[in-house]
Parts: structure tokens; C-alpha cells; sequence
């Protein structure tokens, strides 16, 4: 495969490497991670997705980007929406998958003493892990108005409030006309799930502001200098798994009937306007509803944990920074060949990065917050959506390191208890029910997420508003 | 025969067998493995039968390993099951224990360029599952 330089960190492959090619493919990365792309299918599979009917522009991917199945993780493709298509394949199973983070108004040297113990708490307190569990317990009409009405609900119901609202991509409500295509199975995978963090690279960790780079904005926005915080990564756990499951099997037959050729079957798509296509999209916005409000109830029950040690600190501020979709297709409008145009973006392990005036609410002139976790145990990332990302990447940025190991490989490489014991002497909690699977979310099976961060930030993607990092990690 | 194969993100099953049946039965096997299930001390056995049409052997596997994950996420794991297989159906009597614990979430069995490729008297197939 060819890859042409254009220039530190904008490569291209050409539309005339493969003749089913629509557009060309363009990623952003580092010099010193091409080598890597290169062993893994990951750019193969960037260039499958500029075959897709109404690609526009390119078949985008982030310095995060890594193998996945159909669409690689870190990939961002825009069809017409007229013309163009959408794909589950290219969301994912874990639909709105995404991050939150929640600022306190405590310090770090204030919670020395007791972080254990809340660490404990917490990891007893929330469903987590590969079993079933939610913390609270609906009914399946209870659920259809969770589902339709996502942060909505949580207001109605106690668990948010109309200020954290303000602070979650598209207010935590996506449009849900009906849920015609969500099956049976996927209501009953939901209701049991609702509140629970699952495993995988799905994690709680409490951290802290160990640096802020624009030290104006960032007291306006409530952060500063060894501030406890607390990020949740999960999303819509069975519930959107089973609407990627059902529609991917229908797909194989619905891409055939519109005459769609595919050179993976994990690109199966319908046209966006057809009926199958528009029943995706109502059960795909469903499930993201539900994503925003399982981190939503997660999030409520860790306030309430952290209040009970408020005696011991002081009174608790709990404040939603912000609350991201990471897997989603969403409709937008966007400028192509200085044409207003509407495109359904698929992002499939990439953030929305609106700069300043193409958001509304209180980010409105300051850009979209795009939250970059590291992987465990490594700083994570404020950044702010800047100038080049509309032009750059539909307004789309790096979600997290990125994987570089395979999860057998890191296996067979990392002893779990050697690196708990090295994460643990750098005074990092781990807590986890599989210590096996610990290797697994390594750091060494990661990207290095300063790397990844150097490149949005110096494509002005995005800006850099501040750096955290980890003083303990709860993983399922 | 199964073998758990190397995959960046997720995890691959590359399965081999003389029949179909074989193969749908030793994909079954290598999903529990992959899962690793802790068994629990309840010997009790749950007999469910499963059946399928669908329009190739590709969606057919894709069905029956989701079937399977559906299970898991219940906390059901296979023991042993019966299968047959005629054209693009499958008939299985299953077999299913309680489960303890698992450490691993499969979230499905995805169609990432998945070919059931027959070359002489073996049939073989790689499934890459998002976990």
C-alpha cells in the first residue's frame, strides 16, 4: 500500500490504490506510529470504507486509529444523506460508547487518607464486570421512555439536573421517532444492565488536574491545580450490543437488496433515507440515549458515595465537565465544496470536536471539550475543539491512546501482578475483579497518548486545556 | 479443532472441521474458551433447542455464536449441545450449566470478513468477535 507524506502528520492514500475506492483515505498520525499501522490491518480496512455509496471527502482516521472489524477504531467516515448510507459497522456494538468526567471541588492531599476506602466503596457499590447487574430496576414501559427520552429522563426522575444537561453532548437526548426496530432481546438486555459499567477497556478512575495550559479559561471552567475528579468509561452495555447485533444480520440482506457491493461484510449498510436505514438510526439514537443515561446513574451513585465522606473532607461540589459519545452516527450539517451540506458522520472510536460558534450552550465560544483518557495508569487529556477541525476531520478528534497490542499478546508480555504492584508503587489503587485481565489494559498494549495528543493539538484540531492524571482505577 | 488468533482490538477464533456440523460445534467450544468461565457448583442442566434458517452458513454461524453470547450474558455456558445442520438451517439440543463468573465480555460475533471457505474435505472459517 501506498502512503503518501503530505505533510508531519497528514498522510494519504490514493483512491487509485484499490478501482472500488470512492475517495481517498486520510489519517493523521505521527511519524514514529507508521511503522506500527502498518502491521495490523487497520489501514486496509480505512481504505474498505472509502468503497461505501456517498463517502464524502475521505475515509478519515484519527492518531488513535487501530484494527477493528468493517471500520477501524479511530475512523471517522461523512456520507450524503441523501445518497449516501449508514452502517453499523461503522458505530460499533458498544453504541455511544463514551466518557464523562465530573470535577470536585476537593484536592488530591485531602482524599490521601480515605481513597482507598472510597475506592472500595464505589467498587461495591456498582454493577461492574461480565455479569448482569443495574442499579436500579425498571419496568419495560419505565424503560421505552428511558430510552426515548435519555437525560430527560434522569431529570424526572432525580438522577440529573438541568445544568448537567447543559454539559453532555447534544444535551443527552438523541431523536428517537420510534423504536419500531429495537427487538424483544435487546429491551431485556437493556432493563437488566441500566447502571452498570461492564469490563473490557470500560473503567472509573478517580484523578486529578496535574496541569492547566490556559490557566484563564480553565478557572472560568472550574478547574484547577491538584483538583480530584472522576472519569466513568462505558456505554450502552446489551442493550447496544443487541441493536448492532440485529441490524448487522439484517443488513447482510439489506445491503444485497439495494444493490450495495461490500468488500468486507463488516461494512453492511442501508441507504440512510430508506426505511431500514431510518429504523437504525431511531434504535442507534435509542441506545445512545440509554449510554448518557447509564453514565448518568453511575455517576449520581458516586456522588452520593463521595458525600458520605464529606465529614471527613468537606462539603462535596459534584459538577459534570462534560459527558461524550465516542461510537455514534450522527445527521450534521456541514460545508462541502463550499455547499451546506447534510452528512450522517460516523465516528467508530473518535470525538466530536465543534470549534468555538458551532456549538450552542456554555461551550459555545469556546469549542466542543474533547476528553482523551490515556490508558491505565498514564495522563489524560482537556482539550477544546479548535479552527481546523471542520475542514480537517468533520469536526472530529482522537477518543483515547489507541490500542497497539493485541489483547493475547499482552497477555502472553505483561505479568497482571507485576503490574499492579508497579502501577501501586507509583501510588496508583487498582481495583478489579480480573486480575488476568488487567494485562490486557496495559499501558505497554497502548498508544502513547502524548504522541496521539501532539498530533490533533499541532493540526489545531483541537487545543490543549488541561492535563490529569490517575490516583485510582476501578475496572470491571 | 479451534485456535484463538491475534487480533489488535478484539479477539479472532480461526476454526477448521470436516463437516459443518464440526465446525459449528468447535466454534461453540473455542466462544467458551475464549470467555473463560468460572463453573459454579450447581450441577444443575438446562436443556434449550435452538433453531435457524437463514439465507448462508455465514449469517447461520453469526446467529448461533450470538445465541451462545446471549446465554453467557445470562450466565448460562454451553456443556455439550447436538447439533444438525441441513442447507442454511440449524437444529441444536443444547446443554447449558450456571455459571459463576466470566472474565471476558464478548459483546458478538461480527461479520468482519467472515468466509466459511470449503477446500476439499476441510472446512474452515475465522470469526472475529467485538469485546
Amino acid at each position: 500500500m501506498k502512503i503518501n507524506q503530505i505533510n508531519d502528520f497528514i498522510y494519504e492514500i490514493s483512491s487509485e490504490e484499490n478501482k472500488n475506492m470512492l475517495v481517498p483515505a486520510r489519517f493523521y498520525a505521527h511519524p514514529s506510529q507508521i511503522e506500527t499501522l502498518k502491521k495490523d490491518d487497520s489501514l486496509k480496512q480505512l481504505t474498505n470504507v472509502a468503497t461505501l455509496p456517498g463517502i464524502v471527502g475521505y475515509s478519515l482516521a484519527m492518531p488513535d486509529i487501530h484494527q477493528g472489524y468493517g471500520f477501524p477504531i479511530g475512523g471517522v467516515a461523512a456520507f450524503d444523506a441523501d445518497e449516501g448510507i449508514i452502517s453499523p459497522g461503522g458505530v460499533g456494538y458498544d453504541i455511544n460508547c463514551g466518557i464523562r468526567l465530573n470535577l470536585t471541588n476537593w484536592n488530591k492531599v485531602e482524599i490521601q487518607k480515605i481513597l482507598g476506602s472510597i475506592v472500595n466503596d464505589i467498587y461495591n457499590s456498582i454493577p461492574l464486570g461480565a455479569g448482569k447487574g443495574s442499579l436500579i430496576k425498571i419496568n419495560k414501559n419505565e424503560f421505552e421512555k428511558l430510552v426515548t427520552e435519555g437525560i430527560d429522563w434522569a431529570i424526572k426522575n432525580g438522577f440529573a439536573t438541568e445544568k448537567e444537561k447543559e454539559h453532555i453532548e447534544d444535551k443527552g437526548k438523541l431523536i428517537v421517532k420510534d423504536l419500531n426496530g429495537v427487538s424483544d432481546k435487546a429491551i431485556e438486555r437493556g432493563i437488566s444492565e441500566i447502571g452498570s459499567l461492564g469490563s473490557g477497556n470500560h473503567f472509573i478512575e478517580i484523578g486529578y488536574v496535574s496541569e492547566i495550559f490556559d490557566k484563564e479559561l480553565g478557572s472560568n471552567l472550574g478547574l484547577f491545580k491538584n483538583q480530584v475528579v472522576v472519569w466513568i468509561h462505558t456505554g450502552s452495555r446489551g442493550y447496544g450490543h443487541q441493536i448492532c447485533s440485529d441490524f448487522a444480520k439484517e443488513y447482510q440482506t439489506v445491503s444485497k437488496k439495494y444493490g450495495i457491493q461490500l468488500v468486507d461484510r463488516g461494512l453492511a449498510c442501508a441507504p440512510f433515507k430508506s426505511k431500514e436505514g431510518q429504523e437504525y438510526y431511531y434504535s442507534m439514537n435509542s441506545a445512545a440515549n440509554f449510554a448518557f443515561v447509564n453514565r448518568q446513574l453511575i455517576a449520581h451513585k458516586i456522588m452520593e458515595i463521595l458525600e458520605n465522606y464529606s465529614k471527613k473532607v468537606k462539603p462535596l461540589k459534584f459538577e459534570l465537565f462534560y459527558d461524550l459519545a465516542h461510537n455514534i452516527a450522527k445527521l450534521e450539517t456541514h460545508i462541502v465544496k463550499g455547499k451546506k451540506k447534510q452528512l450522517v458522520v460516523h465516528r467508530k472510536g473518535a470525538t466530536r470536536s465543534f470549534p468555538a460558534k458551532y456549538i450552542k450552550g456554555e461551550f459555545a465560544n469556546i469549542g466542543q471539550p474533547v476528553l482523551v483518557p490515556g490508558s491505565m495508569g498514564t495522563s489524560s487529556y482537556i482539550l477544546l475543539g479548535s479552527e481546523n477541525s471542520l475542514e480537517l476531520s468533520f469536526g472530529s478528534s482522537c477518543h483515547g491512546a489507541g490500542r497497539v497490542k493485541s489483547r493475547s499478546q499482552a497477555k502472553s508480555e505483561i505479568d497482571p501482578r507485576k503490574l499492579k504492584e508497579s502501577l501501586e508503587r507509583e501510588g496508583i489503587i487498582i481495583k478489579t475483579s480480573s486480575l488476568s485481565s488487567l494485562s490486557e489494559e496495559a499501558p505497554d498494549a497502548y498508544k502513547d497518548v502524548e504522541t496521539v495528543v501532539e498530533v490533533v493539538n499541532n493540526l489545531r484540531i483541537t487545543k490543549p486545556l488541561a492535563k490529569l492524571k490517575p490516583l485510582a482505577v476501578i475496572k470491571g | 479443532m479451534f485456535q484463538e488468533i491475534s487480533h489488535t482490538a478484539d479477539i479472532g477464533l480461526y476454526i477448521e472441521s470436516t463437516s459443518y456440523r464440526g465446525l459449528f460445534y468447535d466454534a461453540a467450544l473455542g466462544l467458551m474458551q475464549i470467555a473463560k468461565i468460572e463453573t459454579s457448583n450447581d450441577d444443575k442442566l438446562f436443556i434449550v433447542k435452538y433453531k435457524d434458517n437463514a439465507s448462508d452458513k455465514e449469517i447461520l454461524l453469526v446467529n448461533w455464536l450470538n445465541f451462545l453470547i446471549n446465554k453467557l450474558d445470562f450466565n448460562y455456558y454451553l456443556v455439550n449441545c447436538y447439533i444438525s445442520i441441513k442447507f442454511n438451517s440449524l437444529f441444536s439440543r443444547c446443554y447449558f450449566k450456571k455459571l459463576n463468573k466470566r472474565e471476558l465480555l464478548i459483546k458478538s460475533a461480527t461479520f468482519h470478513n467472515l468466509k466459511i471457505i470449503k477446500i476439499k474435505n476441510l472446512i474452515k472459517t475465522t470469526i472475529v468477535f467485538d469485546v
